[in-house]
């Protein structure tokens, strides 16, 4: 938080510095969000809330300077019913962006993904996954960082420094899709140093005809928390630990006509596992997606995808899906509301469990747009992820709102 | 004797010449193709443009909504454009962007910039009969014009479409690309200036589809032609499509860092 307002002073110095026109030229967007969340079976845990709603906020100023500087700020803000850890106040960016010829250098607070695949991105090391935001993973808190990137025809050659690691945001006690006990918001532990041990990550990528190749190398904190088991007042409660890790990884994806082949993969080396060992494993995301253009009548297309997540540890690991087949469609309607559905199964290949994923979203109004999202989490083996979520199912209804 | 033989062999040489000289003239597929080529020649070398676009879409009963954005073009040489595209409006759509590499043979490459999670992502280009944005225009009629992804025939020389005071050259093109929504498409292309005026868009099964006009040309460093107005409409649903061009400037420096991945991320 301190950095935030460090950053936040070093912004309202730079205001005062400049003249007047300074705030003529700032551009600026906003995003209203109501959304109401609906889980049919009541709680399993103690304290949980049944349903919940929630409105967010998402702004975000931009600001050109002269010769090829920019700095974006996009501050974002939740106030939810039920959960206090899902109201919070976030810096999704916060950027300062300098770029010639074959260079671009960035620094402050950004979002940056690196992935191929639809089911999982492994490979993202940068951004931690806000989980309590969004349960289909894809919000990522804003991370502090310095960015430099070269161009080269061998390649982009990008290198990161992370001087402030972000634990992950996890459900509270109120909440539902949280584990019992739930993890303690305070006092997480980090493995080596504290949340101001520098990460860094180097990564390389190109393209070679229909082939897009990339690779990494990252020295940080793993964003998955392994459990810190804290008896209080003899009351078992989790805390989170946040391990030291290594990691090589990359990925490949070859664009052939409709037919796309994707793989991402990852080898690591100094994250504990569920039995608090610290081998190295390897875990990888292999797909391949086929479109169909203009079926269904005239403007219709269709996406199919499979894809096949993988991890060595298997039960051992605390991620969900490691030994997991994804099924996924897209329809996209192309009409004038821009109307979507993606409907996605994940069968555990272990027998443990199935997973139901509904997305349907459409234009509204030219500055409104509605989301119908839903989850089924079914047929969990007892202690596993899924049999922790079994009560979780939900329905989620989202307005957004643009000005 | 010898010298008399040579100059007899001459004259019917001469008389023969002048027999067969429809079958050495040009055939409508020739002709076809060197006015492809006489147009390509008339546009080479504009480096680059940046055009400000207003698409109307009308449905069968008259609703209309409105779709915003920009685009970037670079010439390349010795291959097919490179061109990025951005989208302002509606709000939902604000900020992602496309960037296509236009390949004179093979499949174009082509990523997309979807700001809200920062991925550029590779896709298909082979989406190419699909719909633009809902609109009435394929991926196909917007990507970049390439002599070689056609093969062509000329049919006539007529006055051309709602602008007769001008003699057309018509042509027919045919894709060379199999996942193209066309049979075929008739051209019909002006002789003073070789601007396009009107297409005709036949489907898969050879059945008029679509009709293009072209109007509101403008001229550029006093050589290139741009319609600023485009009307598209479709006889099997009744809809049509209007693109208003509100601005085009050319040459104003965009180089080859422009249109790559890093720049897409930049791009709003």
């Amino acid at each position: 938080m301190r950095l935030f307002y460090l950053l936040y002073i070093c912004l309202l110095f730079s205001i005062n510095n400049t003249s007047y026109s300074f705030f003529e030229d700032i551009e600026f967007e906003g995003e209203l969000f109501l959304s109401g969340r609906y889980f049919p079976s009541g709680p399993e845990y103690s304290s949980q809330k049944n349903n919940n709603s929630s409105l967010a906020l998402k702004t975000e100023f931009f600001y050109e300077f002269e010769q090829q500087d920019s700095i974006v700020v996009s501050p974002f803000i939740r106030l939810d019913s039920s959960d206090s850890n899902r109201s919070k106040a976030d810096l999704r960016e916060f950027l300062y962006t300098s770029y010639g010829e074959d260079w671009e250098l960035s620094f402050g607070i950004g979002q940056v993904f690196w992935g191929v695949a639809e089911s999982k991105n492994l490979v993202d090391m940068v951004n931690q996954v806000d989980e309590v935001e969004d349960a289909f993973g894809l919000t990522k808190l804003g991370q502090p960082l310095a960015n430099f990137t070269f161009i080269r025809d061998a390649g982009y050659f990008e290198a990161y420094i992370m001087p402030y690691f972000r634990p992950r945001p996890l459900p509270g006690k109120k909440g539902r899709l949280r584990t019992d006990p739930h993890f303690l918001k305070n006092n997480p532990k980090f493995e080596g140093g504290s949340q101001w041990t520098p990460e860094l990550a180097l990564r390389w990528l190109n393209t070679y005809g229909e082939i897009d190749l990339s690779a990494h190398l990252f020295f940080g904190y793993a964003k998955n928390p392994s459990i810190d088991i804290r008896v209080i007042d003899g009351i078992t409660n989790y805390g989170a630990a946040y391990q030291r890790i290594r990691q090589l990884g990359g990925t490949l994806q070859r664009t052939s006509g409709s037919t796309l082949y994707k793989m991402e993969y990852i080898v690591r080396d100094g994250q504990r596992d569920a039995n608090r060992n610290r081998n190295g494993f390897i875990s990888t995301v292999t797909g391949i997606e086929y479109n169909f253009y203009r079926i269904m009548g005239d403007n219709t297309d269709l996406s199919l995808i499979l894809e096949y997540i993988y991890d060595s540890r298997r039960d051992r690991s605390s991620e969900l899906l490691q030994d997991d087949l994804f099924m996924a469609s897209r329809w996209s309607l192309n009409d004038n509301f821009n109307s979507e559905v993606f409907v996605s199964s994940i069968f555990d290949l272990d027998g443990d469990g199935q997973t139901y994923q509904f997305e349907f979203s459409r234009r509204i109004t030219d500055s409104l747009s509605g989301t119908v999202k839903s989850a089924i989490y079914q047929n969990g083996r007892k202690g596993s992820t899924l049999y922790i979520l079994r009560q979780d199912s939900w329905l989620e209804v989202e307005l957004k709102y643009f000005f | 004797m010898k010298q008399s033989l040579k100059i007899f062999s001459l004259i019917i040489l001469g008389f023969l010449n002048l027999s067969i000289l429809p079958v050495f003239a040009e055939t409508p597929e020739e002709k076809g193709l060197r006015l492809a080529i006489e147009a390509d020649l008339r546009d080479q070398g504009f480096q680059d443009t940046t055009s400000d676009m207003v698409m109307t879409l009308r449905n069968a009963h008259g609703e209309e909504s409105i779709r915003e954005f920009y685009s970037k073009t670079l010439e390349v040489e010795g291959d097919g454009d490179k061109s990025i595209f951005i989208f302002d409006h509606p709000r939902d759509v604000s900020g992602t962007a496309v960037l296509t590499f236009t390949h004179k043979a093979g499949p174009d490459d082509q990523w997309l910039y979807l700001p809200a999670l920062k991925r550029v992502k590779r896709i298909s280009s082979d989406n190419k009969s699909g719909s633009f944005v809902g609109s009435e225009f394929a991926y196909e009629d917007l990507s970049s014009q390439e002599v070689e992804k056609y093969t062509y025939k000329w049919i006539e020389d007529i006055a051309c479409p709602g602008f007769e005071e001008e003699i057309c050259y018509v042509n027919e093109d045919y894709p060379v690309d199999k996942s193209s929504g066309y049979t075929r498409r008739v051209v019909w292309m002006d002789q003073s200036e070789y601007r396009i005026r009107k297409i005709d868009f036949y489907d898969r099964k050879n059945e008029l589809l679509k009709t293009l006009i072209f109007s509101n040309y403008k001229q550029y460093v006093e050589k290139y032609w741009r319609a600023h107005y485009l009307h598209m409409v479709n006889h099997n649903t009744g809809k049509e499509t209007e693109v208003d061009i509100e601005k085009i400037v050319f040459q104003s420096g965009l180089k080859d860092s422009d249109f790559n991945r890093q720049s897409l991320k930049r791009v709003r």
